[in-house]
């Protein structure tokens, strides 16, 4: 019973990211432990919509990573069983302007893109209500992202978590880390957990999404992970084909990249395999404040009835909450922290994490079985907000 | 021996009878009935198909927290027939799947 | 009047409260010692649920000068326990359907006086979706009520202070067949034959567990129905060990007595301990079967018996509306089934707020109409600044002791077969709406790592339809072997977006 548990690395949280991270881990062969206090998908996965877009994104790091992560979940989604049971939908987004201002600014941050490698289509206002039958009129045009798509965040966590299992990972949920446990030099040596005694490890990977900062404290590092507060709206089922793309206007790209505090939303509307329309978007800083705001709900379902007007006639069923977990420069923290060896984050990845975490786990994978990252991680070290010195 | 109805336990002597419409077929109904009941007294008890495996469904909980009994009334769908009461001349149809038919 | 009612309107101010759930912020600061806006002269109270609760204690408040604000979902006041016929249906008798019309007919008297001497506003056909603390920050409660059956619009009321009333709903737990026509709660059979004067069907069993089954059977075969079964799965010797609580409540055993005297002048079969294992038919039941328990709750092999029937009422017992309180950050005591935490006087924890009746624990309506008494006493001393006596209330309190402590017994003598998760096949759907089956929870547990509630309803859909898993949270909580928890609706009821993107008002 007192059997010195080890495997090669233990990764903390069962979120999406954390079961990315799991399954390229096992899959290149290293003994995987996931760990989660909650149960798969506890956290901001299951508060999501489930996007995997390169709409939103300007050219820059972020970019990157998505392009190789929006690879990746085609390739995920081709295994057998796999794209079906997380709903993986290549639907394409729609980005809308409503004047000729916005469509110029739209049209301008489409071509940056497309140099970067985004495939983006601009479409004129009758090609717009050819593609969405039921948005508004007298919209100015749009662009249309054949590469956004989507899954059902939480199914995919857990069909993902289930993968690496196949693979050879163990997954144990109800399991809170307390501490990690590391060697006098700083190094990491694996977790002490609740209930579970220690683990012994000589890797960790951070993957806690909104609590991430809380486990890098274990470490005796500074990571700065944030929440910021985000609603959806789920209505109530609608025939397959009313809303067919994720669609959003332009000035989400900008609510997503804003350094306020205060109140943004945008309306992103979008169907879902199983029937009820998602609009969500709302982005708001106020820690882990878990209040249902009646005012920013409302200010979704008037953007959304703005974009289309059919949906003032249908029922919201549902809202909820989520904590997308931001870093100061809206960049996610991926790879070997310096400052403790042994200790890897993943996290950070604010509302995207859903399309980020394939990208994130593989490059996690790589760099912890020795090999040249796909993407240079210079811009996502862990340790750039530390002062000069330290 | 012939069976009382509730109608004549309570006494009830409602106004004159008045007719809607169920799926077109004209259909008797009395003041103050609910589209459910309307249905019942006609001998229905389904009047919606799920949007899954498309399985018959009609009253539950009776007071509106089940939403089972969803019905289109007047071309609005997904009205509950245990809380809509009927008005002369409704035209009530059976909804499938997710009763919003021009949309899609 | 004016100058004190607003200075003693003062007193009444709202706690916040740290936490899970929606529960109020902990980042705000508490605004205890902040000033009262002044508003009107008199202080105002809504009252949501127009049932026994309700009714009390709006009754009165408005007997203490409390300007009342009385919001209920149907057309005429009176809640599940006194529900009427449809007006127009004109019934002469209508008490044939009912026991204690004495009781109504002096509630509706007084409330009738109230709204006439503009005591009380009875708003009937609100269908309160959401009440807002702090609405528009002027430190009101902000109720907001779809109109009518159809809830294409909205009204929003405000209020000083809030009483909860929001009564409860029957609990079905799921067997092989549960979702045929013709299958319907208890309560659902007695709510169309009580309102609309209409039977389900000709031949009828009766089944499940609790106090609310015998009424619903001798309801229905008076009313003209063949009720070819009475089905209990518990056994009266079980509640007779409550002996002392059923000497304490004379009236309870009466009332026992009257039912069991109906259902035998209606030759009635009863059967006790035995429990529906299925229902039977393609599009409409047909049959049921039902089969005997043995001591430890589990289906006895063998002793299974097939009843034809065209309508099966069935209940596992009551369960308690607590969204409303829930989304206002109120604590909720979600340990087994969740009711609304109150203290002596009705309050809940967010100030403000009380909360009476099934909302804060099942207790049918003697115990409704006492804790309505209470919280009106409450509010109507508090919003007038002064500190509540409890001997304004002693005899409702003495009331609430007694049955508080008989519906805890019948709560426990009334439990579901304890292995009845056994019957549930794979193929069972346990989520009617999105007909979710007992197959695909059970794989969200074994296969996918959910470990409670919320997971298996992201990881199925269970609990995720119209209904938002009230019908359902019970038994796909019993399949997956977790506890039900906290609900987590923000809305009440649907709201179609085009009223939620209006701003009331303006």
């Amino acid at each position: 019973m007192s059997k010195r548990l080890t495997c090669d690395v233990v990764v903390i949280g069962a979120g999406m990211v954390g079961a990315a991270c799991a399954l390229y881990l096992a899959r290149a062969g290293l003994a995987t432990l996931v760990l989660d206090r909650g149960p798969v998908a506890g956290g901001t996965t299951g508060a999501g919509e489930g996007n995997l877009l390169v709409s939103d994104k300007e050219p820059g790091p972020e970019l990157d990573l998505a392009l190789l992560s929006t690879r990746l979940w085609y390739d995920l989604a081709a295994e057998p069983g796999m794209g079906g049971s997380v709903e993986f939908e290549a639907k394409g987004g729609i980005v809308v302007a409503s004047d000729a201002a916005g469509m110029a600014a739209l049209t301008a941050f489409a071509a940056g893109q497309r140099a970067a490698g985004v495939e983006a289509e601009v479409v004129d206002a009758g090609r717009l209500a050819e593609l969405e039958p039921h948005l508004t009129p007298g919209l100015a045009g749009g662009v249309r992202y054949p590469q956004d798509c989507q899954v059902m965040p939480s199914l995919a966590a857990a069909q993902v978590v289930r993968a690496a299992r196949r693979a050879g990972a163990e997954l144990r949920t109800g399991t809170a880390v307390t501490d990690i446990l590391c060697a006098p030099d700083g190094s990491v040596r694996g977790v002490r957990t609740a209930g579970h005694g220690d683990i012994h490890a000589p890797a960790v990977v951070n993957a806690a999404g909104t609590w991430g900062a809380e486990v890098a404290a274990l470490a005796g590092v500074t990571l700065p992970v944030l929440p910021r507060r985000g609603f959806v709206l789920v209505t109530e089922p609608l025939p397959p084909g009313t809303v067919r793309h994720k669609v959003y206007a332009a000035d989400y790209v900008a609510d997503v990249a804003s350094g306020d505090a205060g109140l943004q939303s945008s309306a992103v509307v979008e169907s879902t395999a199983a029937g009820p329309v998602l609009i969500g978007a709302s982005r708001e800083r106020v820690g882990f404040d878990r209040t249902f705001s009646l005012p920013v709900v409302r200010r979704l379902a008037a953007q959304a009835t703005a974009l289309f007007p059919m949906l003032a006639g249908v029922h919201a069923m549902r809202g909820y909450l989520g904590f997308r977990p931001y870093m100061p420069d809206h960049l996610p923290a991926v790879g070997a922290d310096p400052r403790a060896p042994g200790l890897y984050h993943a996290c950070g990845h604010e509302g995207a994490g859903i399309g980020l975490a394939v990208g994130t786990g593989h490059l996690i994978a790589q760099s912890l079985t020795g090999r040249r990252p796909e993407l240079d991680l210079a811009p996502f070290r862990p340790d750039r907000f530390e002062e000069d010195g330290q | 021996m012939r069976q009382r109805t509730p109608l004549e336990l309570a006494g009830a002597h409602p106004g004159p009878p008045f007719t809607v419409t169920v799926d077109g077929h004209e259909t008797a109904a009395l003041p103050g009935q609910t589209v459910a009941a309307v249905l019942w007294s006609a001998g229905i008890t389904s009047w919606r198909s799920t949007r899954g495996s498309g399985a018959p469904r009609g009253v539950f909980c009776g007071i509106g927290v089940c939403f089972d009994c969803l019905v289109t009334v007047n071309d609005r769908p997904n009205q509950r027939a245990c809380l809509v009461q009927v008005a002369s001349g409704d035209a009530i149809r059976t909804q499938e799947g997710v009763g919003h038919d021009g949309l899609g | 009047m004016t100058d004190s009612a607003e200075g003693r309107a003062g007193d009444v101010v709202r706690r916040l409260r740290a936490g899970g759930g929606w529960s109020r912020p902990a980042a705000k600061p508490p605004t205890d010692t902040a000033p009262r806006p002044h508003r009107g002269a008199v202080a105002s109270l809504a009252v949501v649920g127009a049932g026994p609760a309700g009714l009390a204690a709006a009754l009165t408040a408005a007997d203490q000068g409390v300007r009342v604000l009385l919001l209920d979902s149907d057309a005429q006041a009176g809640g599940q326990f006194y529900r009427q016929p449809a007006a127009p249906l004109r019934a002469r008798r209508p008490q044939a359907l009912h026991h204690a019309w004495g009781t109504w007919t002096k509630l509706r008297d007084r409330l009738a006086a109230h709204v006439e001497a503009g005591r009380i506003s009875h708003l009937a056909d609100r269908h309160v979706w959401f009440v807002e603390w702090e609405f528009g920050g002027g430190g009101l409660f902000g109720v907001h009520a779809l109109l009518g059956p159809a809830q294409t619009g909205s009204e929003t009321v405000t209020a000083d202070a809030v009483l909860l009333a929001t009564g409860g709903y029957e609990k079905v737990l799921p067997f092989p067949g549960w979702n045929l026509p013709g299958v319907l709660t208890a309560g659902g059979a007695q709510a169309m034959l009580k309102g609309g004067l209409v039977l389900p069907g000709r031949t009828a069993v009766v089944a499940g567990t609790g106090p609310l089954l015998m009424p619903v059977a001798a309801g229905l075969a008076a009313a003209g129905a063949d009720v070819a079964a009475y089905v209990e799965s518990t056994h009266p010797a079980d509640f007779v060990r409550h002996a002392a609580t059923l000497a304490a409540n004379p009236a309870k055993v009466a009332e026992a007595a009257r039912y069991a005297a109906q259902l035998l002048r209606h030759k009635v079969p009863v059967t006790v301990r035995h429990t529906v294992v299925a229902a039977h038919g393609t599009d409409h039941v047909e049959a049921v079967t039902v089969a005997a328990l043995d001591t430890h709750g589990r289906v006895r092999p063998g002793t299974e018996r097939r009843i034809a029937c065209d309508t099966l009422a069935v209940g596992h017992g009551m369960l308690a509306h607590t969204d409303l309180a829930e989304s206002l950050g109120c604590a909720i005591d979600a340990d087994g089934d969740a009711f609304v935490v109150t203290d002596a006087e009705q309050r809940t924890d967010v100030d403000g707020v009380w909360a009476a009746g099934e909302a804060t624990g099942i207790g049918g309506a003697v115990l409704a109409l006492a804790e309505g008494e209470i919280a009106g006493r409450s509010i109507a001393a508090r919003l007038a600044g002064v500190e509540p006596r409890p001997a304004d209330w002693a005899s409702a309190a003495r009331t609430r002791t007694r049955l508080r402590k008989f519906f805890a017994a019948v709560d426990v003598a009334y439990a579901p077969p304890a292995h009845w998760v056994e019957q549930v096949t794979d193929d069972t759907v346990v989520c009617r709406c999105e007909e979710v089956t007992a197959a695909e929870v059970r794989e969200a547990v074994g296969e996918l790592g959910a470990t409670d509630l919320r997971t298996v309803k992201l990881l199925t859909r269970a609990g995720m339809g119209w209904c938002q898993g009230r019908v359902c949270a019970a038994g796909v909580a019993g399949v997956a072997g977790c506890s039900v928890g906290l609900a987590k609706r923000p809305f009440a009821r649907p709201v179609p977006l085009g009223v939620l993107a209006e701003e009331p008002g303006g």
